[in-house]
């Protein structure tokens, strides 16, 4: 009895020493983050290497109808994965993913997204050579999520609701995103960042918008409240956090018809804002909050108005009806 | 506060308000170091100068001088780097990684094969250069390579290596900015450091409120959990232009107002007596200025502030440290008062708001 007692206590100690040793250490290169920090999109020749064919079923959590494709690609330089968000919506590009040979290059356009949540062992270097990876969800911090374009395919049509998917309230989402400690430095040619996990991919939320919106080539950026109601006067995050929008889409297109003090209903991911990294990071290691920022992947259909409504409502509200597919990761 | 030897003494005090005062001025200091150097481009000059120094001497076949260089700058995987519509720092990038360098240095070299190169391409290529200092680089680099990956590593060693003494020149060239910046700096607050000590130790008010603020900071500093220990944050101050946000330079408005005592210009005396009456009481010139005193003190302040942040909240630590060390042992009733307020405070904090 005693030894197992020991036994279990030494397992405790092992998973605590393990689960303290997770958090990553990203090295990106200055120039990168200079090139990116302000737009919603990369463009990459994503050579997939895994992919599974059958998005993730719908339900909760990581139960979200992505579809993950693990991958290498020169223009990002980090084990990456891009993934296609509402993939049964999108059958022309599921079809070519299905077709896609593992190391065939394929042009893939996509929201850059950093986020700490799929940690590994040893630390991440923009540019170091990425090792071909074996799952389609490998060991990454760099992700393009949602692809906006695959092979040539646009899939904006699939920045929508997920029929059938619980995402996570902001009340529950935000405060841990508020409060997740990171420490970031740079060099001359460098920016590091080492942060905890990062976890609650999509968190479902009311922005109130708290200044103009300021269209960027590929998208638009507009500062927000968040709050977890519609009619809620108590804001779930400490300031104005920074909105990305992806140009061509529905949110994209119905937030340009809001002006200050409107609210919006909207399902988004998190990412790390490297804008404000860039603006924080000096020689010297500096302790903060990991600064991000949402992306905001759809409006609340009953938030959609005119022209911005999805030519495929009907389909949709058919599918809200039946959760369907299987074997997602 | 009694005077019994060192710990727990006016003394200490003095020297733990004095050396607080030189942490927020050594942070003000990193902070409008680091806006120079963005605004001077010095990381693009710097890494401008390290490849200046790599390639320039390098002749091309017609003997043009910096011809290397210049074919460097022109090639593709190069000039996409430079930011379009800007000349020279302002356009240069600050970063560039070795593989990238290395990869144009072979292009450069091999120009004459075009598509798929092997190391006998490599090797014939250098040859074929004109006498100069990249020829003799790289015939060093690739003689005991023997294949092509080997060759294009040593390339990317010796950029790196370059890269690291260019860190060397620009640390240097930093330090050099940062003691102009506590000049500057020192010179606007008027941070004296023999007026400083001299207030602190006439003033118990001014030396508890910069004691106290010292303590604050060390403790932030230690508890990792708090919320209030980021070192740096940023925030939007234009709320129109999600595209810009700023950041927050620490020292705190609390940690500001407790430097207002000690440091500024004292503002002049009214000049006569009728304006005198009228004006409120506050510290003005009484007497001459002693200039050499003044000079001196701020010798030293800039001195101090020189020597970084990092320095002066390591030196801070360790006075806190000595004076809680002095500190006079609570008595028991002290210490259950104590406890009994914490564990009130501890359940406030907890109890949900009714």
């Amino acid at each position: 009895m005693c030894s197992l007692h020991k036994f279990s206590r030494s397992v405790a100690a092992l998973v605590i020493l393990l689960a303290a040793a997770r958090a990553e250490k990203l090295i990106l290169s200055s120039t990168f983050v200079n090139q990116v920090k302000d737009r919603a999109t990369v463009s990459a020749n994503l050579k997939v290497d895994v992919h599974p064919n059958t998005p993730h079923s719908i339900s909760k959590g990581g139960s979200d109808g992505d579809i993950h494709m693990a991958g290498r690609a020169d223009e990002v330089g980090l084990p990456l994965v891009a993934e296609i968000v509402n993939a049964r919506l999108v059958k022309q590009a599921m079809t070519r993913l299905k077709a896609t040979a593992p190391g065939t290059e394929v042009p893939v356009e996509g929201v850059w997204r950093i986020w700490f949540e799929h940690l590994g062992k040893d630390d991440q270097i923009q540019g170091d050579p990425v090792d071909v990876p074996d799952t389609s969800n490998p060991a990454h911090l760099f992700e393009i999520h949602p692809i906006t374009t695959f092979g040539g395919d646009s899939v904006l049509d699939s920045f929508v609701d997920i029929p059938g998917y619980t995402a996570y309230p902001a009340h529950v989402a935000f405060p841990f995103y508020e409060q997740v400690k990171a420490t970031i430095s740079a060099s001359d040619s460098s920016v590091t960042i080492t942060s905890g996990a990062g976890k609650y991919n999509y968190a479902e939320f009311v922005i109130e918008l708290a200044g103009a919106v300021q269209d960027v080539d590929d998208g638009s950026f507009v500062l927000a409240n968040v709050f977890d109601n519609e009619d809620d006067e108590e804001a779930v995050t400490k300031e104005a956090r920074r909105m990305v929008f992806v140009k061509g889409t529905r949110p994209a297109c119905e937030v340009k018809k809001l002006t200050t003090g409107s609210r919006l209903h909207v399902l988004g991911i998190p990412r790390v804002n490297l804008s404000e990294v860039a603006v924080m990071a000096t020689e010297e290691a500096a302790a903060t909050h990991l600064p991000y920022e949402m992306i905001i992947v759809a409006v609340e259909q009953g938030d959609l108005t005119g022209d911005c409504a999805p030519k495929n409502a009907a389909t949709l509200k058919k599918k809200a009806k039946g959760k369907s597919g299987s074997g997602g990761e | 506060m009694n005077g019994n030897g060192l710990f727990n003494s006016i003394t200490l005090d003095v020297m733990i308000g004095l050396v607080f005062v030189y942490l927020l001025l050594a942070v003000l200091c990193t902070t409008v170091n680091e806006w120079l150097a963005g605004l001077m481009k010095l990381r693009s000059k710097n890494l401008a100068a390290a490849i200046k120094q790599l390639l320039d001497s390098q002749p091309g076949p017609g003997g043009d001088a910096g011809w290397f260089l210049k074919k460097f700058y022109e090639h593709p995987l190069i000039a996409g780097m430079l930011k379009p519509g800007t000349t020279g720092a302002a356009a240069h990038p600050s970063y560039l990684p070795s593989r990238t360098f290395a990869t144009t240095v072979m292009d450069i070299v091999t120009a004459q094969k075009p598509g798929k190169i092997e190391f006998k391409d490599l090797e014939s290529g250098i040859n074929a250069l004109p006498d100069g200092d990249v020829k003799k680089a790289l015939l060093a680099l690739i003689q005991n390579s023997g294949d092509l990956d080997q060759a294009q590593k040593n390339i990317e060693t010796w950029f790196d290596d370059t890269m690291d003494r260019a860190s060397g020149w620009f640390k240097r060239r930093t330090q050099v900015v940062t003691v102009l910046v506590a000049i500057v700096l020192t010179g606007l607050t008027n941070a004296d450091t023999i007026n400083i000590v001299r207030t602190l130790w006439k003033n118990p008010t001014q030396r508890a409120l910069l004691v106290k603020q010292a303590e604050k900071r060390v403790a932030e500093g230690k508890k990792e959990d708090s919320s209030t220990s980021e070192d740096v944050s940023v925030a939007y101050k234009d709320k129109n232009n999600p595209l810009k946000p700023t950041k927050i330079a620490k020292p705190s408005k609390d940690e500001l107002d407790a430097l207002g005592g000690v440091l500024g210009w004292p503002e002049k005396c009214p000049a006569s007596e009728s304006q005198a009456k009228d004006a409120q009481p506050k510290d003005c010139k009484e007497k001459e200025v002693n200039w050499g005193n003044r000079l001196l003190g701020w010798f030293l302040t800039v001195i101090a502030v020189s020597l970084g942040a990092p320095f002066w909240f390591d030196i801070l630590n360790k006075f806190i440290n000595i004076r809680d060390a002095g500190k006079k042992p609570k008595t028991s009733e002290q210490t259950s008062a104590d406890s009994g307020s914490t564990s009130n405070k501890d359940k406030t904090q907890g109890a949900p708001n009714v």
